[in-house]
C-alpha cells in the first residue's frame, strides 16, 4: 500500500503536465468541449481570447477617431513613425499622399523614448543597426564661489573684467552678486582669477553629464529633418489641393517639433559650451568675522588689517 | 534689631565681595589721543582714528602650555601664510609688567594695490592671550608706529597666576615670514583641491540650420 501512493502522485503530476501542455495549444472551441479539465483548459482559452480582445479593442480605439468615411477621407495627422517610413511605410505610392490609416498616436515623450520610437520605423532601422560612433562626453559645469574681499566695488569690477577677458559675459549682477557665463575651457582659470580677489570662503563645482540627452536630441533632429524632406517631396507631388493640405498639415507639425528640438539643442549647447559661475562677494571689515580654517586654534583668522582698519 | 543690622551689613558687603570678579575685566585700555572707541566688549575693543587707522584689542582664551613663544610663532606663521610680511620684532612690557612681543608687518590685501602697515602686540597670561592691533595705510605708518610703545605702556592685561611662568615666559626666537607673493587662486586655505573635476573643452557640434519647408 505505501508504495502505491507515490506512484499515483507521480502519475497525477504527469497527467497534469501533459494536459496543461495540450490545453495551451487547443483552440477555444476544442477546449470548451473538453469534458474533464475545465479549469486548466478554460483558463488558457480565456487568456487567449482576452489577449485577442485587448488587441482588437486597441486597434478599434486607434481606428475609431480616424475612421474615414468611404468616399471622403478625413484629414489625418501623420505620426513621425509613419512619416519616417516614407512612401513604403504607410503613404500611398504614386503621389496619393494620404495614408489609408493613421498610425496610433503616441504621447510626445522627450528624449530617449522619442528617439527610440523614431528609430524603430522604416529606413531608420538600417541606420541603427550600423555600429555607433563613440560620442564625446557632454558636460554642463556649474560653479559657485564666495569671497571675502577688501573693497567690494573694486572686486566687482575685477570680476567683470576677468569674465570678459576669458571670453565670457555677465548674465546678471547685483550688489556683491554676479552670475557670469564662461567658456567651459576657461572656467578653471577664471575661478583662479576670481579667487585672487580676496579670501575664498567657499568654492564648489558641479558637473552634469548630458551626453545621453544630447545624443537623443541629435538623433531626433536627424529623423525629423529626413521626415521633413520626405514631406516636402510629397508636397511637390500632390495633385489636388486636398492632398496638398493634408501633407502640409503633417509638414507643419514636423516643422514645429523640429524647431522645438533645435531650440532645446541650442540651449543645451549653450549650457555645455558656457559654464555658469556664480560669485558672491562680501566686503571684509572689523564688523565681519574673518573666515576660519580647520586649525584647532583659528584665532589668527580673526586678526589682521581687515579686522582692524576702517574703510 | 540684630537681624536688621545683619541685613544692612550683608547688603553693604556683598557688592564689595563681588567687585573683584564682576568688575574686573581681562584688560584695561583707555582710548589713546586721536582715537575714539567704536565698540567695547569683554573680549574685544575697537577704536578708530580720524584717518581710518584702526586700533583694536582681541582677547582669546589661553590653553595649558600656551606660552608667548608658542603663540608668537603661531601668529607669525599664519599671518605669513596670508601674505603678511614681518619686518620687525621686539620685546615689550604692559603697564602691569606682563611680557609681550611686538610684531611689525607689511601687507597688501589680495585684489588691492594699497600697501598697509600692521602692528600686532602679543601678550599671554595663564588665562588669556591678548593681541593689540594697529593697522592703516602704509603712508601713515611712521606717525602711528611711533605711538605703539606709549599705547602698550597704557595697557593692563590680567589673568596671571601667582608665580606664573607664562606671564614671564621666554620671548619667541627671531621669526620670519616668506616674502610676499600673490598666490594663484588667492585661497588662504591653499590651492584648489585635486578632487574637483576639471572642466574639459566640450566637443563643438555645429547646430543644424533651421529648415523651413518650401511650399
Amino acid at each position: 500500500m505505501p508504495m502505491k501512493r507515490p506512484l499515483i502522485a507521480a502519475l497525477a503530476l504527469l497527467l497534469l503536465a501533459v494536459g496543461g501542455a495540450g490545453c495551451a495549444k487547443m483552440s477555444p472551441s476544442e477546449s470548451s468541449s473538453y469534458p474533464g479539465g475545465y479549469g486548466e483548459a478554460a483558463g488558457a482559452a480565456d487568456y487567449e481570447s482576452d489577449a485577442e480582445y485587448s488587441k482588437k479593442s486597441y486597434d478599434a480605439m486607434e481606428e475609431a477617431p480616424m475612421a474615414p468615411p468611404a468616399a471622403e477621407p478625413q484629414p489625418t495627422t501623420l505620426s513621425r513613425r509613419e512619416i519616417a517610413a516614407g512612401p513604403a511605410g504607410g503613404l500611398a505610392p504614386g503621389g496619393q499622399g494620404v495614408p489609408e490609416k493613421s498610425a496610433p498616436k503616441r504621447p510626445a515623450t522627450p528624449g530617449k523614448d522619442e528617439a527610440a520610437a523614431d528609430n524603430g520605423g522604416g529606413s531608420e532601422v538600417k541606420e541603427d543597426s550600423e555600429p555607433q560612433k563613440p560620442v564625446a562626453r557632454q558636460i554642463i559645469y556649474t560653479a559657485e564661489m564666495a569671497l571675502s574681499v577688501f573693497n567690494l566695488e573694486d572686486a566687482m569690477q575685477r570680476v567683470e573684467q576677468i569674465a570678459l577677458a576669458a571670453g565670457g559675459y555677465v548674465q546678471s549682477m547685483s550688489a556683491g552678486y554676479y552670475v557670469v557665463r564662461i567658456p567651459a575651457a576657461n572656467l578653471r582659470s577664471v575661478m583662479n582669477g576670481v579667487g585672487g580677489l580676496g579670501l575664498v570662503t567657499s568654492r564648489s563645482l558641479q558637473a552634469r553629464d548630458v551626453t545621453e540627452e544630447y545624443v537623443d536630441l541629435n538623433t531626433r533632429i536627424r529623423v525629423l529633418r529626413e521626415t521633413q524632406l520626405q514631406l516636402i517631396d510629397l508636397l511637390k507631388k500632390a495633385k489636388t489641393v486636398e492632398e496638398a493640405l493634408h501633407v502640409r498639415q503633417a509638414l507643419d507639425q514636423v516643422t514645429m517639433e523640429l524647431e522645438q528640438a533645435l531650440g532645446r539643442l541650442r540651449m543645451l549647447e549653450s549650457l555645455i559650451g558656457f559654464s555658469t559661475l556664480t560669485v558672491r562677494l562680501e566686503e571684509r571689515g572689523p564688523q565681519n568675522r574673518i573666515p576660519s580654517s580647520n586649525d584647532p586654534f583659528p584665532w589668527v583668522d580673526e586678526l589682521g588689517v581687515e579686522a582692524t582698519e576702517w574703510n | 534689631m540684630r537681624a536688621t543690622i545683619k541685613k544692612i551689613l550683608l547688603a553693604a558687603l556683598l557688592p564689595v565681595a563681588l567687585a573683584p570678579t564682576a568688575g574686573c575685566a581681562s584688560y584695561k585700555l583707555e582710548p589713546p589721543d586721536g582715537f575714539v572707541q567704536v565698540s567695547k566688549w569683554s573680549r574685544e575693543l575697537h577704536l578708530k582714528a580720524q584717518d581710518n587707522v584702526g586700533l583694536s584689542l582681541k582677547v582669546f582664551k589661553n590653553v595649558q602650555g600656551g606660552s608667548l613663544d608658542y603663540w608668537g610663532a603661531d601668529l607669525v606663521k599664519k599671518l605669513g601664510l596670508r601674505g603678511y610680511h614681518l619686518i620687525a620684532q621686539e620685546a615689550v612690557k604692559s603697564k602691569n609688567g606682563v611680557e609681550g612681543t611686538r610684531f611689525d608687518f607689511e601687507y597688501t590685501a589680495e585684489g588691492s594695490d594699497e600697501p598697509k602697515f600692521y602692528v600686532a602686540v602679543l601678550f599671554t597670561t595663564d588665562e588669556w592671550k591678548f593681541v593689540l592691533q594697529l593697522a592703516g595705510n602704509k603712508a601713515l605708518a611712521p606717525t602711528y608706529k611711533a605711538r605703539v610703545a606709549d599705547i602698550v605702556g597704557d595697557l593692563k592685561v590680567r589673568g596671571c597666576k601667582a608665580a606664573s611662568k607664562i606671564c614671564k615666559g621666554p620671548q619667541p626666537p627671531r621669526l620670519s615670514t616668506p616674502p610676499p607673493t600673490v598666490e594663484a587662486g588667492g585661497d588662504a586655505k591653499g590651492p584648489v583641491t585635486p578632487t574637483e573635476a576639471s572642466p574639459t573643452t566640450p566637443t563643438p557640434t555645429p547646430t543644424p540650420a533651421s529648415a523651413t519647408p518650401a511650399g
